[in-house]
């Protein structure tokens, strides 16, 4: 049926919708990313890759977490900040890939080793945040975890 | 080719960044005889250098560039040296003049406020660590418009022609043009999303247009 | 008709990893229990959980996939192009794939290669695990080789004709795997092996997963195209119709060869070492790879319209209803039908793991293995079920045990992974992890990580893994017992692989040739993956080891 005929119209009609619809969403995405500055993890050239994890306190509402992954614990491992902190996460591990994510928040990022992985987050409501790894890194992977605390 | 890549890397980071019309907050800071100074708008260019005193590589390499490259139509440049180390004094900062020899027009600055300071880099995309008793940062200067726009990034301790282009940018950020807000639109790394969906758009549509033209023709076999 | 020479090495290649599937299956619903804290033990009945879930990931993901892809290749090919397989080859093929499999098997159960499928470095297993796997993927290869001095003369001796479109779907499967597992061998076979040999110091691991990852997102195409071949090809004739456009089905099979490859950073997003630029780069190529899905979409249900409506079926919606749902002669449709409607929810997903930003809040999480199981555990699987039954039984000559349990395995296991993946997907929107032995700490009451939140997705996941594995046990039932059922030779020599029609049957002279296709894969594998390895080479990371 309908042999050495154009495309039916129809086809060509699917085509152009699925084509707008995969602009449309990316679209979005690159308003978020451009105009809201929600982003992904990006290269860091300058930063060789700490040896020491620290909280630094830059000035009020302001901190530098430097933390070192390590089988199977991060160090530091918990944080404590006032509410209304930007905290600056620069991230790194010792041995081999773990993850690093801060729940409720943003911050989800591969720790690599020999690399250094950054993030920023605000911290606008008090409570807890959980921080674990999520990435299989050995028997004790399923206790690698740590908190950040925000207090009122 | 490569310097092909090279050149339009290199336009890239001279092109005006994304955010057009961004006014950094302006800054409490203290010079070097520990006087205030405001960090507002001079009706000339700008050109913003973040430094900490105890710097031994990068800062006092972009100095030194930046003044070696000067004398010429750049000249019309603000030159502001701002330390980002709280541990800096005014003392500090009159070493690192005199070590560099820097000319008497810069000014070379602190900041009182450091968080104020990181949210100004926030917004100019600087960032810096602390690390060692010093600081890890990205070797970068801020260009801003006689209106106080922020109009582009230079990568590096820059060249005069880098600093000629940056002065062209910093005069033509004032007017605001469609086509200069298009043209900091289109260096964004996220921008490319567009492009790519759009050439890719275009070439399945040039396919479907080929289907088209080869009604009941066939090609040989492979 | 499938080529005779081809017979025993077709069974051995569907069985084989249908044996090993049994443990893959079975540590598959024990991980549920593990994940909900019933188990809350690192290990069960001598296994341990992390040792469970490499095998798991190993034999359902890696093992089982290819060699049914080999397997089916090999049906299709030989049925359609006219018994022109090398049957040397084949034979070649099977070893080399049997060979690794167990080679690489060997380390997993002896505990030494604790790694999960994806094996990232510097994690080092034993050397025998990386060259097993190595020897599947030549195997592999081989089996692909011998089908093309086949089809170059199939093409000599049909000058003008259209290539058959479920020869050029494996086709396509097999182009996409030649091409991405390059990367991946590189890595395997010039960084792991050395390393985990003690000849070299380290890994560069931020390299190893760049050419992981340029392999891992075209490995899962290679997973779904030979479902999308049963889909064009077999599915409308199921339905009692016809493929609605000949020229879609071609098309979408040669836009997955250009599409499926220069996206893989869409699973680094999380990562640091690789600009933000480059990974939107990949994120717009990942929403266009979505376009020719969305197109099956539409061909496919054009095609089940048609049939459904020569089976008298009426209205806007009603005519869904005229389709061989329960038929226990055509008891095949549901594996494909059913496939296809988990595709949907696992298609959506898979849009948001892509989407760029939205990937913080689900990455590593328990969506992924929600979203993956909506993929490779549904239509991939269910595909890989129902055909195995149906060309096993067929090449034997045997006949179908149980039809009405056989046609109601696919829904039994649609109602499971509906259910996991709901529980895994809510739960992983609360944060929780995935590949973590949950009942050791977050779901152990006496623990000081104790999460009481994150019970109830993970209980909903047991309950949906509980019954995924019922599933797999009625079919493993309908698979004996037909097995052993009684041969028929004039029936192994009379089976064939149903053949559909098409309604639009346009000689569009662009689809009808690899090249073009196989060229432009290659110009946009080059744009989109030199600039990341520029900047991965340029920065020169240190050689790391454990």
């Amino acid at each position: 049926m309908a042999a050495n005929s154009a495309i039916p119209n129809v086809e060509k009609k699917v085509l152009v919708a699925s084509l707008v619809f995969a602009a449309a969403m990316l679209g979005l995405i690159a308003y978020a990313a451009i105009r809201l500055g929600i982003s992904v993890p990006t290269c860091i050239t300058n930063v060789k890759p700490f040896e020491e994890g620290e909280l630094i306190r830059v000035a009020p509402g302001r901190y530098e977490a430097h933390v070192v992954a390590k089988t199977w614990s991060f160090k530091p491992n918990r944080l404590k900040v006032e509410r209304g902190s930007v905290v600056d996460f620069y991230v790194t591990s010792k041995d081999i890939v773990h993850g690093f994510m801060i729940e409720r928040t943003n911050v989800n990022l591969m720790a690599i080793p020999g690399t250094v992985n950054y993030a920023q987050a605000r911290f606008d409501e008090a409570g807890t945040h959980q921080i674990l790894c999520h990435e299989f890194c050995r028997d004790g992977h399923d206790n690698m975890m740590g908190s950040i605390e925000v207090t009122r | 080719m490569s310097s092909f890549w090279l050149m339009s890397l290199i336009l890239a980071e001279l092109l005006p960044p994304a955010q057009p019309g961004l006014v950094p907050r302006s800054l409490a800071v203290l010079d070097e005889q520990d006087r205030h100074q405001n960090f507002g708008t001079a009706g000339r260019p700008t050109l913003l250098v973040p430094i900490f005193t105890r710097c031994a590589e990068s800062c006092p390499l972009t100095a030194v560039a930046v003044k070696q490259a000067m004398p010429g139509p750049s000249a019309d440049f603000r030159v502001v040296l701002l330390s980002f180390d709280p541990k800096d004094t005014a003392a500090d900062l009159r070493g690192f003049r005199r070590r560099l020899d820097l000319p008497s027009q810069w000014l070379v600055v602190r900041s009182i406020d450091a968080a104020a300071t990181r949210e100004l880099f926030d917004d100019l995309e600087f960032r810096v660590m602390n690390s060692g008793g010093g600081f890890n940062h990205a070797d970068q200067t801020f260009v801003f418009s006689p209106k106080g726009l922020w109009a582009a990034t230079l990568s590096g301790p820059p060249s005069e022609e880098e600093l000629s282009s940056a002065h062209r940018r910093a005069l033509a950020a004032d007017d605001g043009t469609a086509s200069q807000r298009l043209a900091s639109w289109l260096i964004r790394p996220e921008t490319w999303i567009v492009l790519a969906c759009a050439g890719f758009g275009v070439s399945l549509a040039a396919v479907l247009l080929l289907a088209r033209r080869a009604k009941g023709g066939s090609t040989a076999p492979q | 008709m499938i080529q005779k020479n081809l017979r025993a090495i077709i069974v051995l290649e569907l069985l084989f990893p249908l044996i090993l599937l049994l443990f893959g299956a079975y540590h598959g619903v024990l991980q549920v229990f593990y994940r909900a804290g019933v188990i809350q033990e690192t290990s069960f009945l001598g296994i341990g959980y992390y040792k469970g879930l490499t095998a798991h990931g190993v034999i359902n993901a890696i093992v089982l996939t290819t060699f049914f892809a080999v397997a089916f290749g090999h049906a299709v090919v030989s049925q359609q192009l006219e018994q022109s397989v090398s049957a040397a080859a084949a034979k070649a093929g099977a070893a080399l794939m049997v060979f690794g499999t167990l080679v690489a098997a060997g380390p997993i159960f002896a505990g030494k290669a604790d790694v999960l499928y994806t094996f990232y470095a510097p994690m080092k297993a034993h050397p025998l695990f990386y060259i097993g796997v190595v020897l599947l993927v030549v195997g592999s290869w081989v089996s692909f080789w011998g089908w093309i001095p086949g089809y170059l003369r199939w093409r000599r001796s049909h000058p003008g004709q259209k290539t058959p479109l479920g020869a050029v779907g494996i086709f396509a499967t097999f182009i996409i795997w030649q091409m991405c597992t390059l990367p991946v061998a590189y890595e395997v076979l010039v960084q792991l092996i050395p390393w985990s040999l003690g000849l070299t110091a380290g890994v560069n691991v931020v390299l190893s997963r760049l050419l992981f990852w340029f392999f891992g997102h075209p490995l899962v195409y290679f997973w779904l195209l030979p479902a999308y071949v049963m889909y064009y090809m077999i599915m409308p004739r199921l339905a009692g119709g016809k493929l609605y456009s000949d020229f879609y089905g071609r098309f979408v099979f040669l836009a997955f060869i250009v599409l499926s490859t220069p996206l893989g950073l869409h699973h680094q997003f999380a990562e640091p070492a690789i600009s933000s630029g480059y990974k939107a780069l990949h994120a717009a190529l990942t929403f266009l790879v979505a376009v020719p899905s969305l197109l099956t979409a539409f061909t496919l249900a054009a095609s089940l319209e048609y049939g459904a409506r020569q089976n008298g079926g009426k209205g806007l919606f009603a005519w869904w209803g005229k389709l061989p749902h329960f038929d226990k002669e055509r008891w095949l449709f549901p594996y494909l039908f059913l496939g296809l409607v988990i595709f949907i929810l696992g298609g959506i997903t898979g849009i948001v793991n892509a989407s760029y930003s939205m990937n913080a809040l689900i990455h590593n999480t328990s969506w992924i293995p929600a979203h993956f199981h909506l993929t490779v555990a549904g239509p991939v699987f269910l595909a890989i079920l129902g055909m195995s039954l149906y060309l096993s039984v067929g090449v034997l000559g045997k006949k179908i045990v149980a039809p009405g349990v056989a046609v109601s395995i696919p829904y039994v296991w649609t109602l499971g992974v509906f259910t996991f993946s709901a529980g895994l997907f809510y739960g992983g929107l609360k944060g929780v992890p995935r590949r973590t032995n949950l009942g050791m700490s977050y779901l152990d009451e006496l623990s000081d990580a104790y999460r009481p939140d994150w019970r109830i997705g993970e209980y909903i996941g047991a309950v949906g893994g509980s019954i995924m594995g019922l599933a797999v046990l009625l079919f493993f039932y309908v698979l004996v017992r037909s097995l052993a059922s009684a041969r028929s030779e004039r029936q192994a020599d009379s089976f064939a692989l149903p053949e559909s029609e098409a309604y639009h049957d346009e000689d569009v002279g662009v689809v009808k040739n690899f090249r073009p296709w196989i060229v432009a894969a290659v110009v946009a594998i080059l744009i989109s993956y030199i600039p990341p390895l520029v900047q991965v080479l340029g920065a020169n990371y240190p050689l790391v080891s454990e």
